[in-house]
């Protein structure tokens, strides 16, 4: 396969100064997430350490096959919200390599608010278990939570998607044979206790492990009975009287070296088959993304530079190069895997949309993964455009995006807006991972825009009972808005409300989809199927 | 280089079609004039022993990229993988190049960055537009001399108006 003759000039003031811009943000990125990982309150690490508890960040490091790679999902959930004061949501889950086999991992972070559950720490823990669903991935569970955090409990409890969901999601994987492993390592109170009940394998540390649907002080209110804890819910009781646990360990090391014999013997089911080559590295160094990123996002960047430094050996067989060229398709590899590629070159018209389903579907039937990377304003808009049915053909890569059976992946490289964030494989489309770069923006559509949408509907209802606006009270509009709608269209929002499975630093990108298109694949690929194109 | 087996490389500057077929550790060649099993086996340093059809060749190799430098006999030779579609390619677009830069989207001129007469490398700018909120560059995708330029600043146009038309032989100044 032909490699992408990159035509950047590296040693221009434009790349330059991309790239010291871009740098400034991937530092950024890596200051605020190694805050929510380590940074804690002196007293709550005092406590973890009274307790006999390790920090979360060690259990798993003691519980991963050493020197393989964890890919950390939202490490910045809730980073925008609570105040700031729940890293991570609490939470700490990813895909790593336990005994060989590729696992989810699921851990509460008892750091945080003694592990509570917030709702954007129910949000995380169900699509943690949504992942390990679709791809078919064993979980470990590392079980260290307060319980609910109940002055929220509105917002975790009850609806669909609420806490419900992550039990649903346990048994759910039982049944489709997906073992689970819970270690508990704290207590696991009330909905927390089902966790380790549901997993087909639990471990439970001595001391500081304890299952129960109500503690002593619930227990003393409810019906006055004075009860230990130990007595009512403590690893001892529960692996030689109740059966709800077990294996007993007698420290947290024993525990995790209990939890890796068990992963060691669950069988490793074929992955699904597609064409695997050698890996390559790419010809142009990933690096160099940091200059390929205009430090302005409304300035178009040409997809094949960054192709050409995320893909095997920068290597990329383009699809129709000559037809639809705003919408960039071809075959690539990435460690060795075959994928298909779609990215945005500009707004997408009939043509580019027309080029995108087809490829999607010649994808699907060929079996190849899809990489949607995303820099998308939206479809075009004008007479010419919408007589040419623009709209029909934009439904028409929808109805292809959602049919399609093979695993999609999708990376928001800058922009992403409208009607282009579905075509080109958003959230909703059930794409099995979805990464966004720090300075992507994600919303219905561009902030002057909506902040001039909304400045001109007052000012027609003013016009209306005979009023104008001064400059100054069109602005008092305006300003309000455009501040709302930049910091919710940012990367640090979406990933804070898990729109996304993590922010990344660009030239992690190649990795990151290595490790998720090799999680992908544990599950088999389904058959092609589509609803009814609108011709 | 993937399962293909048919390759074209050049040798100091003459490309040549070969046929690669792997046979165990070695390989057979199919080259105009005959075919051959050949292997190779190198050390660090650089010198190997070529085997071909079981004669036994002192050579030195350096890997330069798609290039390799070989010392043979005394002489030097640098051979050049290239790409088939890429060679093809080429040989084609020094009669029949694209001219034109042309409008990708409808929109409005934002600047013009060169004029008539000027000398350009491929992927040098053009002229920058705006079209759906998007400032995009119009580079050039070839070297060549800039013919006519057809908009100007703050100009609008459709989509695949013609902007700018280059001169002179594709590949000429090497792109």
């Amino acid at each position: 396969m032909r490699r992408i003759a990159s035509m950047l000039d590296t040693r221009s003031p434009e790349f330059r100064g991309n790239a010291a811009h871009n740098r400034a943000l991937a530092e950024a990125l890596r200051a605020r997430q190694h805050e929510a990982r380590t940074d804690r309150p002196a007293r709550d690490l005092a406590r973890l350490a009274r307790q006999g508890k390790m920090f979360v960040r060690d259990r798993i490091e003691a519980l991963l096959d050493p020197g393989t790679p964890f890919l950390e999902l939202s490490t910045l959930a809730a980073n925008m919200a609570y105040d700031g004061a729940v890293p991570g949501a609490g939470q700490v889950t990813g895909i790593g390599i336990v005994a060989g086999r590729e696992v989810v991992v699921h851990a509460d972070d008892g750091s945080v608010k003694g592990g509570a559950w917030y709702p954007l720490s129910v949000k995380k823990i169900v699509r943690a278990l949504d992942i390990a669903i679709e791809n078919r991935l064993p979980v470990v569970h590392l079980c260290d939570s307060a319980g609910g955090f109940l002055p929220l409990q509105a917002e975790f409890f009850a609806d669909r998607y609420h806490a419900g969901r992550i039990f649903r999601n346990q048994a759910t994987l039982s049944r489709m044979g997906v073992p689970q492993v819970a270690v508990v390592m704290g207590h696991c109170t009330a909905g927390g206790a089902y966790v380790p009940a549901l997993s087909d394998y639990n471990v439970i540390v001595q001391g500081t492990g304890a299952i129960f649907l109500g503690g002593p002080p619930l227990v003393r209110a409810a019906t006055g009975e004075e009860v230990g804890v130990e007595e009512l819910g403590g690893a001892e009781m529960h692996t030689s009287v109740s059966g709800t646990a077990d294996y007993r360990a007698s420290s947290e090391l024993h525990a995790i070296a209990l939890a890796r014999e068990i992963v060691g013997r669950f069988n490793r089911p074929a992955k699904a088959t597609v064409d695997r080559a050698a890996w390559e590295a790419p010809a142009y160094d990933p690096a160099e993304l940091y200059g390929v990123i205009p430090r302005d996002p409304r300035v178009q960047f040409d997809m094949r530079e960054v192709l050409a430094r995320t893909v095997d050996g920068s290597r990329f067989h383009e699809y129709q190069p000559d037809y639809g060229r705003t919408l960039v398709c071809g075959y690539a590899r990435v460690w060795g895997m075959p994928v298909g590629i779609i990215a945005n070159n500009g707004v997408l018209f009939s043509d580019s949309a027309l080029k995108g389903t087809h490829f999607i579907q010649l994808c699907d039937r060929n079996r190849t993964p899809l990489v949607f990377m995303q820099n998308i304003t939206g479809f075009m808009v004008g007479r010419e455009y919408e007589r040419g049915g623009i709209t029909k053909d934009g439904a028409k890569m929808i109805m292809a995006v959602t049919g399609a059976a093979v695993p999609k992946v999708t990376v928001v490289c800058n922009g992403s807006y409208g009607a282009g964030t579905y075509g080109m494989s958003g959230r909703a489309f059930d794409p099995r991972f979805l990464f966004t770069w720090p300075q992507a923006q994600i919303s219905v559509m561009g902030a002057e825009q909506a902040a001039g949408v909304l400045t001109e509907v007052k000012l027609r209802q003013l016009e209306r009972s005979g009023q104008t606006l001064t400059e100054e009270q069109a602005a008092a509009i305006r300003d309000p808005v455009l501040a709302d709608y930049k910091r919710q269209s940012s990367a640090y929002y979406a990933t804070s409300e898990l729109w996304d499975d993590g922010i990344l630093d660009p030239p992690d990108t190649r990795n990151a989809l290595g490790v998720a298109l090799n999680a992908a694949l544990n599950a088999p690929i389904g058959e092609p199927g589509y609803g009814v194109f609108r011709m | 280089m993937g399962p293909e087996v048919r390759h074209v490389f050049e040798l100091d500057g003459t490309p040549h079609e070969v046929g690669l077929v792997p046979d165990g550790a070695a390989w057979h060649i199919d080259v105009a004039g005959g075919s051959a099993a050949v292997s190779l086996e190198c050390l660090a340093d650089g010198s190997c022993v070529l085997v071909l059809d079981g004669a036994r060749i002192a050579v030195f190799a350096v890997v330069e990229g798609d290039t390799v430098h070989v010392s043979l006999d005394g002489q030097a030779y640098a051979l050049t993988y290239r790409d088939p579609v890429e060679f093809h390619a080429a040989a084609a677009a020094a009669v029949d190049g694209p001219e034109a830069a042309r409008a990708p989207m409808p929109g409005v001129v934002l600047a013009v960055r060169v004029g008539p007469g000027d000398a350009v490398r491929a992927g040098d700018t053009l002229a920058v537009i705006e079209s759906m909120k998007m400032e995009t560059a119009i580079k050039a995708v070839r070297a060549g001399t800039v013919a006519a330029v057809h908009v100007a600043a703050g100009q609008t146009f459709e989509r695949g108006a013609v902007l700018v038309t280059l001169a002179g032989a594709a590949g000429a100044a090497g792109a």
